[in-house]
């Protein structure tokens, strides 16, 4: 990833409550993706920094249901109830 | 005993069977609950759940990296391009929000020509110019006004006041009006340049590649724009999977999603589609009116 683009999402990830541990594996998974999707997700992170952590837990329950197909019965509910969550708008 | 061996044994087929409709499963679900909180939302609420709409993709497009490896993830991300196009739906959905949201966008970008430094403005405005006379076209205003001053600055901007037979810029004009004024204007200006001039607010980009890496060179194109007006050719966009092939056009107006949210981080950088064609020979052309300014990314 270029530079500038990681200083930028480093910098939006440390304002966030994800822990290094966290913060460190959503860059390598950005790594993967164009760079489009990467300035797509900075500009969203950016314009709404406290959705970072439902962002992140919303990621790692579908990738985990991507994973391993057999189990999303169980973990499928419990995702659209996140992405339900996050959708709420006051 | 031997009747329940069978059960006992996992068919070797079963998750490679699963795994794509798993995330054809998923897609689906995230649609409908999106379609669902769609229709409770209207008014203002509306512009919030579009920005929550992006929030949820940006996770979406995140669990596909995080699942697959990096072939499998572009081919992801093209899915959930469905997504995308419910976000630009969802945004252009009520007609009246969006009229009120470009003449906001036009009040804007007036405040700031005003704001800028005089002799700034004398530069880049080249023409201000009032149509008051009903009967009168704005293009037709234009051409005068160039026969009387006898030439054109290499670069800067028109901006119209007043309401000739074409609706005004100011209070907001309809693109077909708006791109008859420009190209009436490009015409008779391509007849008076010199060869080898240059002429930067009138840069024609060529943008070649297929699937991602030409909306890729699309969107560099863009970011990239420091002129005011700017043509893009190219051939029809073809997408990877064997999907539809979509003309140029469509694929630069599914990026004013990603280009309106630049705007609203960065404030200085905007476009708009001014006009767009389909040549004889295949090759689409659109016209973009840009707000001057690079993006610091």
């Amino acid at each position: 990833m270029e530079k500038e683009l990681k200083i930028k999402f480093r910098n939006i990830l440390s304002v966030s409550k994800l822990s290094e541990v966290d913060q460190d594996k959503f860059l390598s998974a950005l790594e993967k993706l164009p760079r489009t999707q990467k300035i797509e997700i900075l500009m969203t992170l950016e314009s709404s920094p406290e959705n970072i952590p439902l962002i992140w837990q919303i990621a790692l329950k579908r990738a985990e249901i991507l994973k391993n197909p057999l189990k999303r019965k169980e973990k499928m509910n419990e995702l659209f109830e996140e992405e339900s969550k996050l959708l709420e708008v006051e | 005993m031997f009747e329940k061996m069978p059960l006992l044994i996992e068919k070797p087929e079963e998750k490679e069977a699963l795994e794509p409709k798993t995330e054809k499963i998923l897609l689906k679900k995230e649609k409908e609950i999106i379609t669902n909180k769609s229709e409770e939302i209207k008014g203002e609420k509306r512009r919030k759940f579009v920005k929550k709409v992006a929030c949820l993709l940006a996770g979406l497009m995140l669990s596909s990296a995080l699942a697959f490896d990096e072939i499998k993830v572009k081919a992801d991300v093209n899915s959930l391009k469905e997504i995308q196009k419910m976000e630009e739906v969802l945004t252009t959905e009520n007609e009246e929000e969006q009229i009120a949201s470009v003449k906001q966008e036009i009040k804007e970008f007036n405040q700031e020509l005003q704001v800028l430094p005089e002799e700034e403005t004398e530069e880049k405005i080249l023409y201000q110019i009032e149509t008051s006379q009903p009967s009168q076209s704005t293009s037709e205003v234009l051409k005068s006004q160039y026969q009387e001053t006898g030439s054109l600055p290499n670069e800067g901007m028109v901006r119209l006041t007043g309401g000739g037979t074409e609706t005004n810029i100011v209070e907001g004009t309809t693109d077909k009006v708006l791109s008859g004024t420009i190209s009436s204007l490009q015409k008779y200006q391509v007849k008076k340049i010199e060869p080898g001039q240059n002429i930067n607010w009138l840069e024609e980009r060529e943008v070649q590649g297929y699937g991602s890496n030409k909306s890729e060179a699309i969107t560099e194109a863009l970011r990239n724009a420091s002129y005011t007006f700017m043509k893009i050719k190219g051939e029809k966009v073809t997408e990877t999977k064997g999907q539809a092939t979509k003309p140029l056009s469509t694929e630069i107006k599914s990026l004013s999603y990603l280009t309106h949210r630049i705007v609203e981080s960065s404030s200085y950088f905007k476009y708009k589609v001014i006009e767009e064609k389909q040549e004889k020979n295949g090759i689409y052309e659109v016209k973009l009116e840009i707000n001057r300014g690079k993006i610091n990314l």
